[in-house]
């Protein structure tokens, strides 16, 4: 009868171990975040200067994380990232409570903007901007021009913001009527910026209506253009489910691009939010 | 003909909103006796391919090649669609949510992927509606929003399932539902739901009288919100108009068909019961067996008798083996194995392998000690015995060199020291042996003792023969008696009766010696002539006359032997009255008138003896001329 015994005090043990696995897995799902772990990877390309700029902090309000894609075919793009980076990190800091943190985003756009227009002195420059606050488990935005923001969730990712681009003004001459969509979406024009930082036109910055509801295990990545031109949805999907900390993960996105090695690599930057 | 004898009119818009490309896709197919209809959602943003467009064509294709309402089928058709996507997502995951209606123009199933929604109407009402896979959908199925708030909850995008998913599809296949005449089937996309209430639905289908005019009116519901953007919409509207009528089912029919498909499933479901109550019997009597053999088995270990625990524990081992019940299979195969050592051992020290036989035991020591039946210091002892063993065959094959040799004695003595040694240390295979050589070796010797007396006796005879040549009866007498006791010794009971013979024949001649030196004037005066025929010179000749005629009296004793030894008194007699009467001739013929009847028989006799011998004296005489 012996190994019988054995075998049925290996099966409780394992039953046990595998509850308490459950209520462990379960109990990390809980209301309150337990801690934002921070990645980030930046390569330069086959640029000649680093135009990118980011910065992550964490507060008494909730943790920001900001990446700036200088714009590079204009002069000036380096000084604009760091500037609007600069601009939102420091007012971030002052900031005491997060009751009106869309305010807070379309202030440090404005104040961007006239900052960075101010040191242009009429010459040309500007910057793209993905700005989010993680306060407990709700994910606040803020965007301008191309670069990403999105949630990797259960092994895919959702998009957050959308891309200011022609490609908007070429659609709604589409539907007005005054050009086809073929001619829309071949049309050479269709990636250019329309909304960015250091734009006399700048009227305010893409906001979420509502923040977005985080749970545990959730990865909130914030990608310069660069990132989207290199991987491709599946591949980043691909090292994300590889796992490991965000820092490995950024850092393996940074390899996957360098590997890839493209002539016209542009500068590419991410940070990564792993939400506890 | 379903189709023709049904009424089912469609209509649908599908519109791009504010957006350049249309992302949803809507098609349908009506057979003569099914219909199909899907609406997909597509949910990614790849440039080239369309996700939805994908997914309905992939779902249509299966359905036109065998049209069918059967669960595993619709599953499998979007499982199809799945792996297309999933297939094609290069560089963007492609993502559509989708939902197929499927009706034998009778009754509708449904399947539904993500959050295009269903909503089947009946009297101006709604029915049911189809669930969303939206985490909001799960929020109002846990009761914490209300139903109604799953078109603007902020979590009706955050969808827990959709096709192309890389974790797999997960649908919803909802069970058959029976249409009735005016049922209104609407599929909408979220473009669609997420901006037009169910009021307002209600509103647009009490309006409207056929699908297009409703549909129609949902858009101009949608687009009077004048929102800023508008996302893809897509309504399709399914009406109902006149159902297929089924042919009215045949009760006795139906309940035959029941009644065969109980019985059939008795005797299926009978015969499956008994299969598994035997097989369960046979289980059980095979666990008892393997109980049962493993006890015994341990029984016979721990008493030592490793032969029949090796047997039982075979029998355990395939009783494992039937249930199945792999620890006990290598438990009883362990303990086989390390009776067999024991076994083998044992049969090695039977031929006297002492090198097997220690080998043996030494490896099944070294694994004994985690089978408790088994007793390690009785494996030990075994091993010490060996030396024991060894010498005891030693001691044996000498005393077999020995025997071969013909040295018996030493040979004997050998096989009883051996003998008992093997004793001594139970070395018993080796006991049966000894025993029966010491057996062999005693009747070696035995058979020698018996040829030695012979040969004594033989002496004996032999000089009793001389004796009785050289006329010394008495001595041919004792050496005949001699010899004849060697042969009741050894049992040659022909050889006693023979030398039986020999001493009556020694004895007779001795008496008739003695009669002869005794009687010899008395004699003479009977046969006067018979002196006178011979002379006194002659009596040498006379006695071995008597000696040749021996053959003849010989004769005679064997012919009459109760007569002879019957005689043998009445001569004495005869012969005493003869030396009574001996002292004078007048005495003597009184004595012979005087003799009773008796006495003349024997004096007959003994004359007829004597003519007998006078007969031989003349055939000898005439064969010594």
């Amino acid at each position: 009868m012996q190994p019988y015994f054995v075998v049925s005090g290996a099966a409780v043990l394992f039953a046990v171990l595998l509850m308490i696995r459950i209520r462990l897995t379960r109990s990390s799902g809980s209301r309150t975040v337990s801690g934002i772990e921070i990645g980030n990877g930046q390569t330069i390309g086959s640029r000649s200067e680093q135009d990118d700029y980011f910065s992550s902090m964490t507060t008494t309000v909730g943790t920001l994380a900001v990446v700036a894609d200088g714009i590079s075919g204009l002069a000036n793009g380096r000084m604009s990232s760091t500037l609007a980076v600069t601009t939102f990190t420091k007012a971030f800091a002052k900031l005491e409570d997060a009751t009106n943190l869309n305010g807070y985003f379309a202030e440090a756009a404005t104040q961007s903007n006239r900052s960075i227009l101010q040191n242009l002195n009429g010459q040309g420059g500007g910057t793209t901007l993905a700005a989010v606050i993680v306060c407990g488990y709700q994910l606040h935005y803020g965007a301008v021009g191309d670069s990403l923001i999105t949630i990797y969730r259960n092994g895919h990712f959702q998009t957050v913001n959308s891309k200011h681009t022609a490609e908007t003004l070429l659609e709604e001459r589409v539907l007005a009527g005054q050009m086809t969509s073929e001619e829309a979406k071949t049309s050479p024009v269709r990636n250019q910026l329309v909304n960015y930082l250091g734009y006399e036109g700048f009227e305010s910055m893409e906001l979420g209506s509502a923040p977005i509801r985080l749970y545990s295990g959730d990865h909130v990545l914030l990608c310069s253009d660069g990132i989207q031109e290199a991987l491709t949805e599946i591949e980043l999907e691909e090292i994300m489910r590889k796992g490991g900390t965000p820092q490995e993960t950024a850092d393996a996105m940074i390899d996957a691009i360098n590997d890839k090695g493209f002539k016209s690599q542009d500068n590419a930057t991410v940070l990564i939010l792993a939400i506890g | 003909m379903r189709k023709d004898n049904s009424d089912f009119s469609t209509a649908f818009v599908s519109e791009a909103g504010s957006y350049i490309d249309n992302r949803d896709y809507f098609a349908f197919m009506e057979t003569d006796d099914m219909a199909c209809y899907v609406l997909a959602d597509g949910l990614d943003s790849d440039q080239e391919l369309r996700s939805a467009e994908m997914v309905v064509k992939t779902v249509l294709e299966n359905f036109m090649e065998k049209p069918s309402m059967s669960k595993r089928r619709l599953m499998r058709d979007l499982r199809e669609a799945q792996e297309w996507l999933q297939f094609e997502s290069r560089r963007v995951r492609l993502k559509a949510s989708l939902l197929m209606v499927v009706t034998n123009y009778n009754k509708m199933v449904y399947v539904s992927c993500g959050n295009v929604r269903l909503y089947h109407f009946r009297n101006g009402r709604l029915n049911f509606r189809s669930k969303d896979h939206s985490l909001a959908q799960s929020l109002a199925d846990d009761g914490r929003i209300p139903d109604e708030a799953t078109s603007t909850h902020e979590e009706r995008g955050n969808l827990l399932e959709y096709l192309g998913n890389p974790n797999g599809v997960h649908a919803h296949y909802a069970k058959k539902t029976q249409l009735a005449d005016g049922d209104v089937i609407l599929l909408a996309t979220s473009g669609m739901w997420e901006d037009v209430e169910l009021a307002e639905m209600l509103g647009a289908l009490e309006e409207a009288k056929d699908p297009v005019m409703l549909t129609d009116t949902l858009e101009e519901v949608l687009l009077s919100k004048q929102h800023r953007t508008v996302n893809n919409y897509t309504a399709a509207a399914i009406y109902v108009n006149k159902v297929f009528q089924e042919k009215p089912k045949n009760r006795r029919k139906l309940i035959k068909r029941i009644l065969i498909a109980l019985l059939a499933f008795v005797i299926v479901g009978g015969g499956v019961w008994i299969t598994l109550a035997r097989m369960a019997a046979n289980k059980a009597a095979a666990l008892e067996t393997m109980v049962e053999s493993a006890q015994a088995a341990d029984d016979y270990a721990r008493a030592g008798d490793y032969a029949k625990a090796l047997k039982s524990y075979s029998e355990a081992k395939n009783a494992a083996v039937k249930i199945n019940d792999k620890i006990h299979k290598r438990l009883y195969t362990a303990e086989q194995k390390l009776s067999q050592l024991l076994v083998d051992g044992d049969g090695y020290v039977e031929k006297a392998d002492f090198t097997k036989a220690e080998a043996s035991y030494e490896k099944a020591r070294k694994s004994a000690g985690l089978y408790p039946p088994f007793n390690v210091k009785d494996i030990e002892h075994k091993i010490d015995q060996l030396d024991s063993y060894a010498e005891t065959a030693s001691w044996m094959k000498d005393g077999d060199l020995k025997f071969q040799g013909g040295d018996y004695t030493n040979a004997l003595k050998l096989y009883k020291k051996a003998n008992k040694a093997a004793m001594e240390s139970g070395y018993t295979s080796a006991q049966k042996e000894l025993e029966k050589k010491i057996t062999e070796a005693n009747d070696k010797l035995t058979a020698i003792q018996q040829q030695l007396k012979e040969i004594q006796a033989g002496k004996l005879q032999a000089k009793g023969d001389r004796m009785m040549k050289d006329l010394d009866y008495e001595g041919a007498i004792d050496a005949y008696s001699g010899a004849q006791e060697i042969y009741q010794e050894i049992d040659k009971l022909e050889s006693v009766l023979a030398l039986e013979r020999s001493i009556a024949k020694a004895e007779e001649k001795q008496s008739a010696e003695q009669q002869k030196n005794g009687q010899l004037p008395a004699g003479l005066g009977l046969s006067d002539g018979a002196l006178n025929d011979t002379d006194a010179g002659d009596a040498a000749s006379n006695a071995s006359a008597s000696v040749a005629a021996t053959p003849a009296a010989e004769s005679q004793t064997k012919a009459t032997p109760t007569a002879s030894a019957g005689t043998t008194p009445a001569k004495k007699e005869v012969s005493s009255a003869a030396k009574n009467s001996g002292t004078g001739d007048g005495n003597a013929s009184s004595a012979k008138a005087g003799t009773s009847k008796e006495q003349g028989t024997a004096d007959s006799a003994s004359k007829a003896e004597g003519a007998s011998d006078s007969e031989n004296q003349d055939r000898a005489a005439a064969n010594g001329s």
